[in-house]
């Protein structure tokens, strides 16, 4: 009798110890589940989804875009230019703004320096982009050859152009990518990230024009109309008046320095 | 038999941290001998004066330089500063080809800017001349529900960007009536079709059978609907998301196509009719209130100080991300509030603004916007002043400020208290004098001289702020008589050696004609001497 007690005794413990295993590996096979879906969840998804979420703009996008806004602020701090090196400037407080305005003489308004500053943005952000725009279409090209596809790419040339609320990089490059039947070809791919420079860059302009007819500009007025506008104004002892026009939400900023109309200090000039 | 004897009495004016003395002195003319020795070398003195002015400024003469060695174009410069292989002309830069001012057109943005040299102009890419050309001529260029007075160019490039086919008015001439040509548009629901299913668009009725705002479909356009209303039968509908519109100072409800809908009013989320009709600004909610930082009702209102603006962390709406800044500031630096766009005048320096500056001292524009106090300086050297005034408005007041150029060069050219207190003309005021004593300042007359009412700062650091000082300087003659029985007794310009006016007097012009004699700097430190009184003579 005490033995058949310890039977049934015997086979729930053994049973207990199996069902403790079971769910231990049940456990750890469901966490290795999660760290390997989390790792190459990339892949996952192309498998599942048969490998047609590629978009070539959008890659281009996200590989240019950290380099464009890097670059958009350094020529936006610049008055539109790639380098200051040889561009007529001021320093103050460290920092250092061209003249898009300027006069050597006192009571004149300013000559203005540079007329076309949009163009010139622009052309800035190519030279400073550049670079990286074809290190991007090499990129494009490895990941089309990595998913299996003959690409040909043509002469290519990286353009930026700014527009209202956005900088878009077009990318002149006649490109074919085919695999199988499957084929695809472009004339041109062009990235858009979002940024206000355009509007900061046009009442940078009219401040200039301001400045180069009536030797100094009224910035309320600015600020009134446009809500998201802040413009610091700073008036040196030479004349110099320094301008740092920014928008509110974005925080983007332009920089530039104009001297006009300067009155010298005392009875003396 | 009398004797005579004359005393010089010298007021010497100086500025404060430099220069030492402001001497009184007494001296007794002796034979005429020494006079006429004195005058000679005075004669010498200022021809060899004359000649070395010549000479400065035969030394700063300026040429047109193409580019200086700083790198700027076209500028009225000594040769010296000219790089040595740009051109360099001996005239004026405006009489010149190259860098004569004009206009510069840009063909690819349809923009022009003027007073341009030439060859800044064409460095760049632009398209020079001498007059306003054709192509800058200003129209009204609407651009959807918006307006921009701008050449026709211009307006086809900003079309082109928006995706907008060019309506370009010539017609309409000045930037208000371009404004208000858009501000009445009828808007509502744009219905079409896209791949089978019956989308909206909330649009101007312009644009909607234009196919401007529906991929190029033209669509039915139902004035006054938004197109969450159900009986559309549209794939949109009510959302919880609000969001800011370009142009637009409220909180916007959007419907699930991204259209904007009504403003945002928590309490109508639910409301069928209120995600039907179009409702206006004065039937939303609080319409006669800011609603800053209210999470309930995105009726913001910009002159009452509130603007659209993405909600912060620890303000957020009742629903969605947009909320109504509040553009205003409290307590500001000089203890008041004040609306966002107010500007005020500052001047917060030791001296005080009655004439009596301080060295260093400036005026400051302070101004409220979005929420943030900026300053803005006036001209240094106090040749511009700040201005303010106040406009009321439906019993609100809103205060405004300026910096203006201050009107003093002009002062010591005056000899009339009326033509020294004209306003219209000149920032002065007239300083009675009880004589005037070969007074160097000015163009006195008896009773008074002109004297700027602000006075200009000096770079006291430099040599050249000693000759303005010294214009200040005057000479009293006093005369006594003393015979042989009457002790001697002054006669003559006897106010001279008592205390009181004439010293006064002279010291008030040494300091009001620029930062002259004993004075304070701006956080109220002394100058270094100050006024020294000596007795010369018997």
């Amino acid at each position: 009798m005490r033995q058949k007690n310890y039977i049934p005794i015997l086979t729930m413990t053994g049973m207990e110890k199996r069902g403790q295993m079971t769910i231990f590996i049940i456990v750890v096979l469901m966490i290795s589940a999660i760290i390997l879906i989390f790792v190459f969840n990339n892949q996952i998804k192309t498998v599942i989804m048969g490998g047609n979420v590629f978009s070539p703009n959008a890659y281009l996008k996200e590989c240019v875009e950290d380099e464009l806004k890097e670059k958009i602020e350094l020529v936006g701090k610049q008055g539109s230019y790639s380098s200051l090196k040889n561009v007529g400037k001021v320093a103050f407080n460290g920092d250092e703004y061209a003249y898009l305005c300027y006069t050597s003489q006192n009571y004149v308004p300013c000559v203005v320096q540079q007329p076309l500053i949009k163009r010139n943005f622009e052309k800035s952000l190519k030279e400073l982009v550049g670079a990286k725009a074809n290190e991007c279409m090499g990129e494009l090209k490895k990941e089309y050859e990595r998913r299996g596809y003959t690409y040909t790419i043509g002469e290519s040339d990286a353009v930026v152009e700014i527009m209202p609320s956005a900088v878009k990089i077009v990318f002149n490059a006649p490109v074919t990518a085919s695999k199988g039947d499957v084929r695809q070809s472009f004339d041109k791919l062009e990235s858009e990230i979002q940024s206000e420079v355009y509007d900061l860059v046009f009442i940078s302009k009219s401040i200039v024009d301001y400045e180069s007819t009536f030797g100094d500009s009224e910035t309320t007025m600015y600020m009134q109309y446009y809500p998201d506008l802040i413009i610091e104004k700073t008036k040196l002892s030479d004349g110099t008046t320094i301008y740092k026009v920014s928008n509110a939400v974005s925080k983007e900023e332009f920089r530039f320095a104009s001297r006009s109309l300067a009155w010298p200090p005392g009875y003396g000039g | 038999m009398e004797k005579r004897k004359i005393y010089f009495i010298e007021n010497s004016g100086n500025y404060v941290t430099n220069s030492p003395e402001f001497s009184n002195r007494q001296f007794l003319k002796t034979n005429s001998i020494t006079n006429k020795i004195v005058h000679s070398i005075g004669i010498i003195l200022i021809l060899a004066m004359v000649l070395s002015f010549s000479f400065a400024e035969a030394q700063s003469t300026t040429i047109c330089c193409e580019q200086t060695n700083s790198n700027l174009y076209c500028q009225d410069v000594p040769a010296s500063e000219c790089k040595t292989n740009m051109r360099q002309v001996p005239t004026a830069c405006s009489s010149t080809s190259y860098c004569k001012d004009g206009v510069c057109y840009d063909s690819n943005e349809g923009t022009c800017t003027d007073n341009t040299p030439q060859l800044v102009c064409n460095n760049n890419g632009g398209v020079w001349s001498e007059t306003m050309p054709k192509q800058c001529n200003l129209g009204c260029c609407v651009l959807g529900d918006q307006a921009a007075f701008v050449p026709l160019v211009r307006c086809k490039r900003l079309s082109s960007m928006l995706g907008l086919q060019t309506n370009y008015r010539s017609d309409i001439t000045n930037e208000v009536s371009c404004v208000l040509s858009v501000q009445n548009q009828e808007k509502g629901a744009c219905v079409y079709e896209l791949d089978f299913e019956k989308t909206c668009r909330f649009t101007t009725r312009a644009a909607c059978l234009g196919g401007e705002s529906s991929e190029g479909m033209k669509g039915e356009f139902y004035a006054g609907k938004l197109c969450s209303a159900a009986e559309l039968g549209t794939n949109c509908g009510p959302s919880r998301q609000t969001t800011c519109l370009p142009g637009k100072e409220e909180v916007y409800f959007v419907d699930t196509c991204g259209n904007p809908a009504n403003i945002y009013d928590s309490s109508k989320i639910k409301d069928a009719e209120y995600w039907t009709n179009i409702k206006t600004k004065t039937e939303s909610c609080n319409a006669n209130s800011a609603n800053a930082v209210s999470p309930s009702c995105g009726n913001c209102n910009y002159l009452l100080g509130s603007f659209c603006r993405t909600a912060e962390r620890g303000k957020k709406p009742t629903y969605g991300d947009s909320i109504c800044a509040d553009l205003n500031c409290e307590k500001t630096q000089n203890g008041k509030s004040y609306k966002h766009g107010e500007s005020w005048c500052v001047y917060n320096d030791k001296g005080n603004q009655e004439g009596e500056m301080a060295v260093g001292s400036r005026f400051f524009k302070h101004i409220c916007i979005n929420g943030v106090e900026t300053l803005e300086q006036c001209a240094d050297f106090r040749n511009e002043v700040c201005l303010q005034d106040k406009i009321v408005s439906g019993g609100v007041e809103f205060s405004q400020a300026a910096c203006r150029v201050n009107r003093w060069q002009d002062c010591a050219a005056q000899d009339n208290q009326l033509d020294c207190e004209n306003t219209d003309k000149r920032d002065c005021r007239w300083a009675s004098l009880s004589g005037v004593f070969g007074l160097a300042f000015g163009n006195a007359e008896e009773g008074g001289v002109c004297v700027p009412k602000v006075k200009p700062g000096l770079e006291f650091w430099n040599d050249n702020s000693k000759t303005t000082c010294a214009q200040a300087k005057s000479t009293c003659v006093v005369e006594y008589e003393e015979g042989f029985f009457t002790k001697k007794k002054c006669v003559k310009n006897c106010e001279c050696i008592e205390e009181g006016t004439w010293r006064e007097e002279h010291e008030g012009i040494c300091s009001a004609i620029a930062d002259c004699g004993e004075s304070i700097n701006f956080i109220g430190k002394e100058g270094i001497s100050g006024i020294k009184l000596n007795k010369i003579g018997k």
